[in-house]
Order: C-alpha cells, then structure tokens, then sequence
C-alpha cells in the first residue's frame, strides 16, 4: 500500500453465518480525493464501511486505513478516521455540543471544537436543546459534525445526505470540499442516489451484490462523448455491468 | 482509568441511582424500626409461633434489615449493571461504544469499576446511617425492652455488612453476565434478587449456628473469595467477548 493511498481493501469477504455477503472484493481510494460509493440497496455498502471502521470483521482479504490494518491495529486505525455509518446513535439527554464534548474526550483531542464544528453543520442555534429532540435532518448533521470534529484523515460516511433538505445537501457538498481542500481530508461516501456521486465524487466505486465490480474516475466517463453517465452506471449496477465496464475500457 | 470513569459519569446521569439510594435508606430506617415495633405490640399466640418473637432480640432485627439491604441493593446494582454495560453493547449503541480509538477491555473495566464502587459506597451508607440512627435511639428511649444492644452487637452488624458489600459486588456482576447472554435487563435484575435473597439466607443461617467468632470469619473468607473469584472470572471472559464483538 503507497503512502498516497487512504484506503484499501485486498480480496476482501464477508461471511454472515452461511450467507456470502461480500465477495472478493477489492478498492483502492487515493489520498485526497471524494471516492463516491455507488451501489443499490442491500449491495453491501455498509458492510464494507463497517468492515474499515472495525464494526465487522472480515471473513477473509485485508482492510487496510492509512496504511494499518483495521483488524490488528483497530484502535490506532480509530484515531485516524471519523465515521458516519448508518442512523448515527447519541446520547439522547445530552445537548449536541455535549454530546461532541464527549467525542472529543475519548479521541484526546480538541480538534475543530464544538462551537466552531456545530457551525460548520448549521447546528449553532441548538443551546442546550436535548438530541433526543432533534429532527432526522439535524440528527444526521450532528452525525456528520461528530465525524470530522477531531480532525481526522480519513472520513467514511455511510450515506450522509440521508434525510438533508435540498438546502442541506448543498451545504454539506461545500463543507466537503472544504474538508479536503483546506485540511487536507480524504472522503469516502456511500451513496445509491446517482446525482449526488455525480455532484460530489471525483472517484467512483461501484458495488453490485457483494463484489466491487469497477472503480474508475468520473472525468474520464465525462470525457467520453455520447455517454450518459446515468445510463452508464445504470447498466453497470444492473447486472451486466462488468462486461459494460470491461467494454468501456477497452 | 480514572479519566475514563469520569467520562462514564459525564454520559450516564446518575442522579437517579443516588436517589434511589436515598430512597433505599428511608425504606431500611423505617423497616428497622417497623419490625422492632410490631415484635414488641403483637402478642398473639399466632404472632409468637409464627417467630415473630425473634424480633425483639437486636442481632436477628440487623440480621432481616441486612437481607433487606442486599435484596434493595443487589436489584439497584443489577439496574445500573445493566444500563452501564448491557445498554451500552446492545444493538446499535456498540457503534458508538466501539467507535472511540480506547481499549475495549480498558473501557469494560471502568464501567465495572464505577458502578462496583457507586453501589458498594451507597450500600454502605445507604445501610449504616439507619443501623446508627436505630443504635443512637435505642440507647435513648429503647424499643425492644427484652434485649440490650451492646456495642459488639451494633459492631457485628457492620462486619456483616462489609461482607455483604463484597457479595454485592459479585451478585451484580454475576447477574450481568447471566443477563448478557440473552442481553435482557429483567434477566439480570431477576437473577440479582434470587442471588442476594440466596447469599444473604445463607449468610444468615450460618451466623446463626456459628456461635463463634474464627468459624464466622472462614464463612466471610470463603464468601468473600468465591465472590472476588466470580468477579474476576466473569471480567475476564466478558472482556475477552466484547473485544471480539461485531456490530451487525
Ligand atoms: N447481520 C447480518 N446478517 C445477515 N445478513 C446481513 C447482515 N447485515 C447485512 N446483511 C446482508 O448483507 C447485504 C448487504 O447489506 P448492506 O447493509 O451492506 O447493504 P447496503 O449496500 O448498505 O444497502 P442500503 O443501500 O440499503 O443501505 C444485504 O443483503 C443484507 O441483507
Ligand atoms: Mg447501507
């Protein structure tokens, strides 16, 4: 694995009890960049980012963050990557800023702080105001605020845009980019709604039943001429992808 | 460790465990004297075969006040077992507790660690205060006239009750464990009470025969060693389990 790279999975297999989830699968994501998880439901997106945050533990292959491997070296991987994975969980009675408090106690780290993070999210106005009483939307804001708050390398975010208002998703496209381009993050999200990878990714992996079927980046599909991106990963996730892919390549 | 147990305090809110605690003392103060009271204006032939006549001797008044005491705290510590440990590996709340680059073991500890210590010190005061509050009047204006509270006796009192603390260290925990498996909280408070109602029997059908002092003192050892034993033991195992855990 080079220093450029963030993230990689090797012949990566999940196995829960008899049913092969994930399947040989493999991803490189460059230092950098917004690598965009495409795939439909049920492909095995979470289960892969659970598998790069130390959640799950693969059958077989390697799971490697900034170069260490999430299995052995589980608690140093943890310092170094914020993660959003599936609906976030608080702790309901506590305030947001309190609740990020606490995040930031158990990374040793002060990071962005609380004030200056809940801003970055649109949070600023909540007070004391319990996140039990929060909406789905500032639910998952403050998830996204407890993922980058540390500072960490690398972000893994399951499906971040789940329940934003249309206001919400521009605003989260922009403090991604600033994310990267100012403090030097990797990003790495899931998605199954096309457009958003497209506004947002510079890189696309695409997951279809368990097996990363290709990864590639989006200027190069844009630069092709006469393809619509939608119809391209269209196929691609329908099944017939890999030779659609291969065929494209070629 | 120490910062890690404050941390735990920060994000569980342990006021209502204190002021159970609170409560738990009021309930022992007015028992104490409830038994002491009815032993002394019962005196139907019923009431005194029925044993009720044993309450108006102070050791078996602290004997059923300690029980009484292991049952309420034994339940208590079964509840904060569950919500610090239980809760917080169940389901989708282990994303959380799993998130944070610390130890999982060196977190399992401090949760242990704190509620072992939270509900040993209520325990001991929560159990004291009344047992000093019933000493200080029955040596003003006594209740039960047939028998004289001396100070070994009140002292006995307490040293049965350090031992308790110690059982209630391993009745929580060994509950814990037993609830764990099917991660259910009513199974560990259930199994608290059945424990501690068991353990403080025993306890007290052995006091009771064990007139003398050096026997009274193996029969803590060994109580107090098989607890430490289970404690250890079930640390172990459980530590070993969550650090193996996967969120599904
Ligand atoms: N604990 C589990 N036991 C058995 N099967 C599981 C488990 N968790 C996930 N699966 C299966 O693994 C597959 C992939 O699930 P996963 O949650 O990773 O999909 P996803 O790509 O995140 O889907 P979505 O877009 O709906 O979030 C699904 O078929 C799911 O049923
Ligand atoms: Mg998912």
């Amino acid at each position: 694995m080079s220093s450029t790279t963030a993230v990689q999975i090797t012949n990566l297999t999940k196995k829960f009890r008899d049913t092969t989830v994930i399947k040989d699968s493999n991803m490189t994501v460059p230092k950098g960049c917004v690598y965009g998880f495409l795939g439909a439901n049920g492909a095995g997106k979470t289960t892969i980012f659970k598998m790069l945050t130390g959640l799950l533990s693969p059958t077989s292959g390697t799971a490697m963050v900034l170069g260490l491997d999430v299995t052995k070296e589980r608690e140093k991987v943890l310092r170094g990557i914020g993660s959003l994975i599936e609906a976030p969980v608080f702790y309901e009675h506590l305030s947001a800023a309190e609740n990020l408090e606490l995040h930031l106690d158990y990374m040793g780290t002060k990071g962005f702080g609380t004030g200056v993070a809940l801003d970055m999210v649109g949070l600023a106005g909540t007070g004391k105001k319990p996140v039990g009483k929060f909406s789905l939307g500032m639910r998952q804001r403050l998830g996204i605020a407890r993922a980058f708050i540390h500072r960490p390398q690398v972000l893994i975010l399951d499906e971040p845009i789940n329940g934003l208002d249309p206001m919400g998703i521009r605003d989260m496209r922009n403090l991604f980019l600033s994310l990267i381009q100012k403090h030097g993050m990797t990003i790495l999200l899931s998605s199954h709604i096309l457009s958003e990878i497209e506004h947002t990714a510079d890189m696309v992996g695409v997951i279809v039943n368990g097996t990363v079927v290709c990864e590639l980046y989006l200027d190069e599909i844009k630069g092709q001429s006469g393809i619509r991106l939608e119809d391209y990963f269209f196929n691609i996730m329908s099944g017939e992808g890999m030779n659609y892919a291969k065929a494209n390549e070629a | 460790m120490l910062k890690l147990m404050k941390l735990e305090l920060k994000r569980n809110n342990i006021r209502a465990y204190l002021a159970a605690s609170a409560l738990a003392c009021a309930i022992l103060l007015g028992f104490i004297y409830f038994i002491a009271c009815t032993a002394q204006i019962e005196n139907t032939e019923e009431f005194v075969n029925a044993g009720g006549i044993a309450f108006r001797n102070y050791s078996n008044i602290f004997r059923l006040a300690g029980i009484l005491s292991l049952v309420i705290f034994g339940a208590m510590s079964a509840v904060m077992y569950s919500r610090f440990i239980i809760g917080e590996y169940t389901g989708k709340r282990a994303a959380l507790a799993f998130s944070y680059p610390v130890s999982r073991s060196k977190v399992l500890l401090a949760k242990l660690l704190l509620v072992f210590i939270i509900t040993s010190v209520s325990m001991v005061v929560c159990t004291s205060v009344p047992y000093i509050v019933f000493y200080i009047t029955e040596s003003i204006s006594p209740i039960v006239i047939q028998d004289t509270l001396t100070v070994s006796v009140a002292a006995d009192a307490l040293k049965t009750l350090g031992v308790s603390v110690l059982a209630l260290g391993g009745i929580g925990i060994v509950s814990m464990r037993l609830g764990f498996i099917k991660k259910s909280v009513p199974t560990v408070i259930i199994s608290a009470i059945i424990l501690s109602a068991f353990y403080g029997n025993t306890l007290s059908a052995l006091y009771a025969r064990t007139a003398t002092s050096a026997s009274g003192v193996l029969t803590s050892l060994i109580i107090g060693g098989v607890g430490l034993f289970a404690t250890v033991f079930v640390m172990a195992e459980l530590s070993k389990k969550i650090n193996k855990m996967e969120v599904e």
